[in-house]
């Protein structure tokens, strides 16, 4: 069968080659943006590691102003500090406040202060993405501790070991099996102490890539940082005005920007992003139903053309089901030409593209996937109204044709 | 003759209407995809007020330092002290300007109302770079900005917001709890506009400090300057030395010497397209399509062999474009050129009685590709409606915050030469192949030249 159908779309090769090129471009067009979206979904499903919902981030920055941020010694830092955990003791006087806690990069911000440290560690170099939090930002961020502790005040003034606490994913690359509690990890300038790790938290936001994640406690002398507070949920817009006004009077050379919520923070980041992908969805789109349109009406032709050499077999007992099947049957094996030309197409290509050449080997994998079901539908959807018009020759007429 | 060409066309154009549907379809689609592209892209990067001198603006958006022990680096926003060190005075750059990135403030409204509003603090030529155009009033001066002034220039919109439609020179604005005094309205600006964009603009304070993340930028003489000005500055980092002491200190107890400086002079377009190539994809985005894209600040510890910020050339942005545009029109062409194929082939009975009574193959050609090109035409002015209109939706959508998107004459020139290539393309080959089609083959209506 599979024999037979080959040697007809030999004979008609001219015209299958044009059918398959242009299979072969929509399976190319629809993998750039289902790879897309399948990264995100991707990303998506993993667990976030913190809760957004009700709370509210005010940047407070300890004046007087500098920039770049004048990162002064200890005394500044112990100072600061002070301050700003009085400033969290006179939130916590507001009744709608459920926590509060003082963080150096909020969730939900991509652009601002990133601190990062290369650590030697067994012969390699780990990257630290680092972020600085206090106690109070375990209660306010719903974080799940699932190893050791988290901070507790006095952390910040830690001398010989810095604590941190690790992700899971930053655990699992420096220590694999091994339990991390209490390790020491030395760097050139210092050296720092696990004391716990946590669920994976990403922070940039659900659409980010899971990466490795540290928390150092917090640091009152690398200029903003900032204020979140868990509300109870219901709490009315007022509230902000308030705890401004209060951080305002209470710290009065302070710069304090206006607030927002999480929520709002979250809406803010994942916009700029999914804006294109629903545009670039679109313009897709249009194009499959652009080349649906080609493809029916070139494989209408095709089938009016042979309307002879259907009767021709009609007349020797081929059932219709039998000629619908070898239209789709014949469809069915350019396409598999298509989309194995695509497929190579993308492995020799697409690792050499900006933008696709990050992507893990199971989000290509899944896109291919998803691309040649898309495509095959769209093939098959094509041949249909053909190949029933195929079906449907009469074999007298056909044969009396000319 | 033409006027018959014509006509046959449409008479064919009605007898398969599908067919004309789908060329049709086909053919507008695709412009209105080009073009609207284009248009975003011009009014993201291409010269237009208040950028109309774009092509002979740069930036310098970023920096790296090193310290001497190498166990440290900064990567951020310049300082006003490295500006003055290595950005001013270079020959062949007219003025130099600094500005920051932009920040969102309240606003008291006269209702009592408090409402968000992007501000952006410049110093005084700014403006000279930049055309804006001025309904009232006038910049803020030099002046204003050595004595921290309280003075701003707003926007049309938002003055019409604050003060009704009435003039709001000389009136006062609270922004942030502090008065202001309005000394300018301009026309509103595109917020793809990410340089000049902003609905408050106020004087920065350059004597002490640069406050929040700023940048320069710089005019240079002509457009051809930019490379001699670019290399000038790749070698005044090399040459002179950091403004010391450090000017940067970092978070430990200890400041921090800094010794290395790398950095480049870039275009807006060199800058954005320069964050896609490194990070996960998910930064790589967020890095272009983010509108605050460029205030980012990254301190290292030890940092791991990370490359210097070196020069980056991506090639102009045009280039890109057509690039882009012809790997987008692939599709469509072949889609269209199948299309034809197909069809052509149906007419086999005419073109072989043609032939028989003596039309030469050229006449032919000629007839399918003025048929074509007619159809294409058609398309063509209809993908021109249809880009009015998703121009005319993106303005009114507000996905674009004073975003105003038309198309211009040179957009509409590409577009319909475009189209036209589009036409004659997909319309050569398969009238060729038709018109060496032996008459008598064609006169049999069986399509058997076509099979192989």
């Amino acid at each position: 069968m599979i024999k037979h159908l080959l040697r007809l779309v030999w004979y008609r090769r001219w015209v299958n080659l044009r059918i398959m090129i242009q299979i072969l471009l929509s399976f190319l067009v629809v993998f750039a943006v289902v790879v897309w979206a399948t990264y995100y979904y991707n990303n998506y499903r993993q667990p976030l590691g913190f809760n957004y919902h009700n709370v509210l981030s005010i940047s407070a920055t300890p004046g007087p102003i500098s920039f770049p941020p004048k990162f002064k010694d200890k005394e500044d830092h112990l100072k600061n500090i002070k301050k700003y955990y009085q400033l969290l003791t006179a939130m916590e006087e507001f009744n709608e406040v459920e926590a509060t806690g003082i963080i150096i990069r909020p969730p939900y911000q991509f652009w601002g202060i990133t601190l990062d440290i290369d650590v030697p560690w067994k012969g390699r170099t780990i990257h630290f993405s680092m972020n600085y939090a206090t106690e109070g930002i375990k209660d306010v961020l719903n974080l799940n501790i699932v190893n050791g502790r988290w901070f507790k005040r006095g952390d910040e003034e830690a001398e010989k070991y810095i604590p941190i606490v690790l992700n899971l994913m930053q655990a699992q690359t420096m220590f694999g099996d091994e339990d991390p509690i209490g390790k020491i990890i030395p760097t050139k300038t210092s050296a720092y102490r696990v004391i716990g790790v946590m669920e994976d938290c990403r922070i940039q936001g659900e659409l980010s890539e899971p990466v490795g994640y540290v928390f150092h406690p917090f640091m009152a002398n690398m200029g903003t940082g900032n204020i979140l507070v868990r509300v109870r949920p219901g709490t009315t817009a007022i509230f902000e005005e308030k705890v401004l006004d209060r951080l305002k009077s209470d710290a009065k050379e302070w710069f304090f920007d206006s607030a927002e919520w999480l929520s709002n923070k979250r809406e803010n980041i994942n916009r700029p992003i999914l804006v294109p992908l629903v545009i670039g969805w679109l313009i897709a789109g249009f194009l499959l139903i652009m080349v649906g349109l080609g493809l029916t009406g070139v494989l209408w032709l095709n089938v009016t053309q042979r309307t002879r050499e259907i009767g021709l077999r009609r007349a020797k007992g081929a059932t219709k089901g039998n000629i619908y099947r070898q239209i789709i049957g014949e469809l069915s094996i350019v396409y598999v030409l298509g989309i194995v030309m695509g497929i190579l197409i993308i492995i020799q290509l697409f690792p050499m593209v900006e933008f696709y050449n990050v992507i893990s080997m199971k989000v290509y994998i899944w896109s291919i996937v998803i691309s040649m079901v898309f495509v095959y539908a769209l093939s098959i959807l094509c041949g249909l109204y053909p190949g029933r018009l195929a079906a449907i020759v009469n074999p007298v007429e056909a044969l009396h044709y000319e | 003759m033409i006027k018959n060409y014509i006509l046959t066309a449409f008479k064919v154009f009605q007898r398969r209407k599908f067919f004309t549907f789908a060329s049709l379809f086909a053919i507008s689609f695709t412009l209105v995809v080009l073009m609207v592209t284009v248009s975003l892209l011009e009014n993201m990067f291409g010269p237009m007020p208040p950028e109309s001198r774009a092509n002979r603006i740069l930036g310098v958006f970023k920096i790296q330092l090193r310290d001497n022990k190498g166990t440290r680096d900064y990567e951020g926003p310049p300082d006003i002290k490295i500006i003055d060190q290595y950005v001013r005075g270079m020959p062949g750059v007219e003025k130099v300007a600094v500005l920051d990135s932009g920040d969102s403030t309240k606003v008291v409204l006269q209702s009592g109302e408090k409402i968000k509003l992007r501000v952006k603090r410049t110093d005084a030529v700014f403006w000279e770079i930049m055309d804006f155009t001025f309904i009232e009033g006038h910049p803020y001066t030099e002046d204003d900005c050595k004595k921290n002034n309280f003075v701003a220039v707003i926007n049309e919109t938002i003055r019409n917001k604050i003060f009704g439609k009435r003039p709001a020179l000389g009136k006062w604005i609270d922004i942030d709890s502090e008065k202001f005094r309005v000394v300018g309205v301009v026309k509103d600006v595109s917020s793809f506009r990410q340089i000049p964009f902003s609905e408050i603009w106020r004087p920065i304070v350059t004597q002490k400090q640069l406050a929040p993340p700023g940048y320069a930028l710089l005019l240079a003489g002509s457009a051809s300057d930019i490379p001699a000005i670019k290399a000038e500055f790749q070698s005044r980092l090399k040459e002179r030395e950091l403004p010391n002491p450090g000017v940067i200190s970092f978070f430990n107890s200890e400041n921090i010497h800094w010794k290395h400086i790398t950095s480049r002079a870039e275009t807006f377009f060199e800058m954005k397209t320069e964050g896609l190539r490194s990070g996960s994809l998910y930064s790589r985005l967020q890095g272009f399509f983010n509108m605050k894209g460029f205030a980012h600040i990254s301190f290292n510890e030890n940092p791991s062999d990370k490359p210097d910020i070196e020069n980056y050339r991506p090639g102009s942005w045009v280039t890109i474009l057509i690039t882009t545009m012809f790997l987008f029109m692939l599709l469509p062409t072949i889609n269209l050129a199948n299309m034809n194929i197909s069809r052509i082939m149906e007419r086999g009975s005419e073109i072989g009685v043609r032939k028989a009574f003596g039309a030469s193959s050229w006449i032919l050609v000629g007839q399918f590709v003025t048929e074509n090109v007619i159809l294409t035409l058609v398309g063509g002015l209809l993908g021109f409606i249809f880009t009015l209109s998703v121009l005319h939706a993106i303005t009114l959508s507000g996905w674009v915050p004073y975003g105003d998107f038309r198309i211009n004459f040179r957009i509409f020139l590409y577009a319909l030469s475009l189209t036209l290539c589009l036409g004659l393309i997909s319309g050569v080959y398969p009238a060729w192949k038709m018109s060496r089609l032996h008459p008598v083959t064609a006169l049999r209506g069986t399509m058997e030249g076509e099979n192989r």
